[in-house]
């Protein structure tokens, strides 16, 4: 089977996942999840295999234009979705994350796919290196983005209406302050104990019972109750961030390492590397404001779509322009 | 806004609009501006001295406190966002804005005709060399300087400090939950529930990689905490950027970079010192009378040159290889390598790297067997061809080769390097039918890289063209302190990933006499994977 033949069982892949996320929305039964979260996978699988016969191909690693980039960020953002859902199991993220990869590999198949040979500047180990990083990082960003969006859709939709358990980034969670003095630990404004577990056969263990939790901890974090809170979207686009971050950050180092080697200059203020510069600062913002605890989490999440938008710029925007050193990825 | 600690909150005001999302930065501002205004009315002719103390007193009093303002000013978080935010706004201008030197200014002055001037004035076709964002920089790094410092010890203290806690404290915790260890209120029975319960928890820490400390005072007093090491983490991130910046810093005021373009067999010198100085282009990093850098004595011998083609395409370039030597002043040669993009040569802090190439002119050949450089030098109709005179053939008739060159990337069309090589005696050329009306081609030979034919008698080798190397030489200093800050930069950004977790357990008595065991968590970040692990922190409990 050809590498554009596994593209596109992945495409009907993901479009069967789609459609089970989809019912999962309207009904949160565990088998549902499953089988959106197994068709994930193996359009992910299917993606890792025409990409694997296309390197073998080209007998270089498949990552030199637009196409195979776009096809490596859809590769990273099944994985961080597939790990993240397998691990938050949160409900609303699967849909919007199926429609935009669907989106995206349907806009990959319109880009050139033909292979060239590499130009002497890309052949180098540090193509394989830097290049990787910088689009699985891509990929943890867009996912912040879906994670925000869900919060925000959430947050206006819902939970400002009820407004509770809402104020200040990672305040009343388990803590965040940047000198770990207990302060959080402090003041109790009131305290209604509501969850009692049933003590177990002979165990001594009578009940547990939280004093005042922002989230239940029964174990389950109530992620399959009918009204999923919105915290747990903005606290899945904090850790996208801070994986994304530094891996972004090292990417940029690598590049700079790489581009020392190529071109004789780490830092050429060449259009993408400050657009990359301008992704990473505005995440920078985002994670700077999480620490200062001063910034509604709806604030944030907006940082966080701001960050995404940059994100797209220097991916996209800078390649359709074709300018600088970086006009490999050039369009057409 | 806590106008409270305002004197003039109304002129705080004004300065600050951006107070609701920073409240911290504008109190600081805010005393900072109100400080100045206390100076001044201090140094004011006008203004009575207040009290027994003096003028200079009173003066280098609110000056300590104006630094110690200033310091606490630069080392908030709240600074650190407005200066990300504005760096990140600057950059962004510098990428949507033609640059000086990416785009020709000719082309930026006729894109903005009449507001070049105003524009330029502002320093937005030069964003990143404008005085105002190498002073958004600098401010940067004496935020990141102070910051770091200033956070460092608490951040330290919080990974190192063993922190114990009464019931009473974790009951009045808003992350805690409470289990009673059962119905028994004999003391005995309770102290045995008590013991079980424990070494199950001792079993599910190390299990889940926790370190556990009691209280010496208090044994009945946990404090349970992993990943501390990654408080270091942005720190690490901070003290790498730092670093980085001093290393730029050195390198622009002791690097330098040139450009050669070469030929092979060709030798110069890579010294900018008088009349030796015959580099194409030599630039320090900053201007010359700042300048503290030296350029070696050393000179480069150009050993060969070749440009390499994919064989199965040959108008595409797979690579260039330049065999360089580079030479001591008394002709010693110090290293020889053969450089390609991507693998420069490096010597010291001195590095040559293949950055372009550029015809000579020259077609290397072969002529019966014997190597000769056929010069491109004339002008035929309108093209330049090479000419050469092959002596007479056995009718004494003489001949010459003219010989037509093809290069890829340099004439259009070309699919392949190629010579068209024609023979010309005094009847013209061979092969041509002079009296023919239909125009015919004459006699000629169509040869790519390496092949061979004969014409006229002349057995004619086509070798390949005949390219200079143009050569980047760039001097960098600093680029071992460079790498080692990113390095740390690395390290730093990745332990951030990671967060620490904290627990502790007190074992009391409630009211009712029953064995209890409080518990307060608390985490920097990674909030819902440490409430899940609470989640089976409370099984084990129940199961025990």
């Amino acid at each position: 089977m050809g590498e554009l033949n596994w593209v596109y069982t992945a495409l009907t892949l993901l479009v069967v996942s789609l459609v089970f996320y989809a019912i999962r929305l309207a009904n949160p039964r565990k088998i549902f999840h499953e089988f959106a979260w197994g068709a994930m996978l193996l359009s992910m699988l299917c993606l890792v295999v025409s990409l694997v016969i296309r390197s073998k191909t080209a007998q270089y690693f498949a990552l030199s234009n637009m196409y195979e980039s776009m096809l490596v960020v859809c590769i990273g953002m099944q994985l961080a979705f597939l790990c993240f859902d397998r691990w938050f199991k949160v409900r609303a993220l699967g849909f919007p994350a199926a429609l935009l990869l669907l989106g995206a590999i349907l806009y990959d198949l319109t880009l050139p796919t033909d292979i060239k040979p590499l130009q002497p500047a890309l052949q180098s180990y540090w193509r394989s290196i830097h290049v990787p990083i910088i689009l699985l990082s891509y990929a943890l960003f867009t996912l912040a983005f879906l994670s925000s969006v869900v919060y925000l859709l959430k947050y206006y939709w819902v939970d400002r209406k009820t407004e509770a358990g809402h104020s200040v980034a990672a305040r009343g969670s388990a803590g965040g302050n940047l000198d770990g003095s207990l302060d959080r630990l402090a003041p109790l404004a009131s305290s209604t104990p509501q969850l009692a577990m049933a003590a177990a056969g002979a165990s001594p263990v009578s009940s547990i019972k939280p004093l005042h939790a922002p989230l239940s901890i029964d174990g389950t974090i109530a992620y399959d109750q009918q009204h999923e809170h919105s915290n747990i979207y903005d606290e899945l686009t904090y850790r996208c961030v801070a994986f994304g971050f530094p891996l972004l950050a090292v990417g940029i180092i690598l590049g700079g390492i790489w581009a020392n080697e190529a071109w004789g200059n780490y830092w050429s203020w060449d259009p993408k590397e400050s657009m990359s510069l301008v992704t990473l600062l505005g995440y920078g913002v985002y994670l700077h404001m999480r620490v200062n605890q001063a910034h509604h989490t709806r604030v944030l999440a907006w940082v966080s779509v701001i960050g995404f938008i940059l994100m797209l710029i220097t991916y996209f925007g800078v390649n359709l322009m074709g300018l600088g050193l970086h006009s490999y990825g050039k369009i057409g | 806004m806590g106008s409270k600690s305002f004197h003039k909150p109304e002129a705080a005001a004004v300065i600050f609009a951006s107070g609701r999302l920073f409240p911290d930065f504008v109190l600081t501002a805010n005393r900072l501006f109100i400080l100045m205004i206390e100076m001044t009315a201090k140094a004011s002719p006008i203004q009575e001295p207040v009290g027994k103390v003096s003028f200079s007193e009173g003066f280098m009093a609110s000056l300590g406190e104006m630094i110690e303002t200033v310091l606490s000013c630069f080392r908030s978080v709240q600074l650190a966002i407005i200066l990300l935010s504005l760096l990140t706004i600057a950059t962004l201008f510098g990428v949507l804005m033609p640059q000086e030197g990416l785009v020709e200014l000719a082309d930026i002055k006729r894109q903005f005709g009449a507001n070049y001037r105003i524009f330029n004035a502002m320093g937005l076709f030069s964003v990143y060399s404008s005085s105002w964002f190498l002073t958004l920089q600098a401010l940067f790094f004496f935020n990141l300087l102070i910051g770091s410092f200033k956070w460092l010890k608490p951040a330290w203290l919080a990974g190192t400090r063993k922190i114990y806690l009464a019931s009473a404290h974790i009951q009045a915790s808003p992350n805690a939950f409470e289990a009673i260890l059962g119905a028994s209120t004999s003391s005995e029975a309770s102290s045995a529930e008590t013991n079980q319960v424990q070494t199950v928890l001792k079993t599910w820490l190390k299990r889940h990689r926790y370190r556990l400390f009691q209280n010496p005072a208090n044994t009945s007093q946990w404090y349970a905490t992993k990943g501390s090491w990654s408080r270091l983490g942005p720190h690490i991130a901070h003290i790498g950027i730092l670093l980085m910046i001093i290393a730029s810093v050195y390198g622009t005021f002791t690097g330098f970079k040139a450009q050669e373009l070469a030929k092979p067999g060709d030798v110069f010198s890579l010294s900018n010192q008088g009349a030796s100085h015959d580099l194409d282009f030599f630039k320090p990093n900053i201007n010359e009378t700042y300048w503290l850098g030296q350029t070696p004595d050393w000179k480069v011998k150009v050993n060969d040159f070749r440009v390499q083609y994919y064989p199965q395409k040959p108008d595409t370039v797979q690579q260039y290889y330049a065999d360089l030597s580079v030479l001591s002043s008394d002709g010693r040669e110090l290293k020889r390598e053969k450089i390609s993009v991507n693998h420069p040569l490096q010597l010291g802090d001195l590095t040559i790297y293949q950055a372009a190439y550029d015809p000579t002119g020259n077609m290397l050949v072969k002529i019966n067997g014997q190597a000769r450089k056929l010069k491109v030098d004339t002008q035929f109709e309108d093209r330049k061809v090479a000419m050469l005179d092959v002596g007479p053939d056995a009718t004494g008739n003489d001949r010459m080769l003219i010989v037509f060159p093809f290069i890829v990337q340099q004439d259009a069309g070309t699919d392949a390097n190629k010579i068209v090589v024609f023979m010309k005696t005094k009847n013209g050329f061979l092969g041509a039918d002079a009296d023919s009306k239909i125009a015919k081609m004459p006699d000629n030979l169509r040869l790519r890289e390496g092949q061979s034919g004969r014409l006229g008698g002349v057995e004619v080798t086509f070798l390949r063209p005949e390219f200079a190397t143009g050569l980047q030489i760039k001097k960098a200093p600093e680029v071992p302190l460079m790498y080692l800050s990113y390095l740390i930069i690395a390290v730093g950004a990745l332990m951030c990933v990671f967060s620490q977790r904290m627990i502790w357990f007190s074992f009391d008595h409630n009211q009712q006499a029953q064995a209890r065991l409080s518990v307060a968590y608390k985490t920097n970040k990674g909030r819902l994977s440490f409430l899940k692990e609470l989640g089976t922190l409370q099984q084990v409990i129940q199961k025990a």
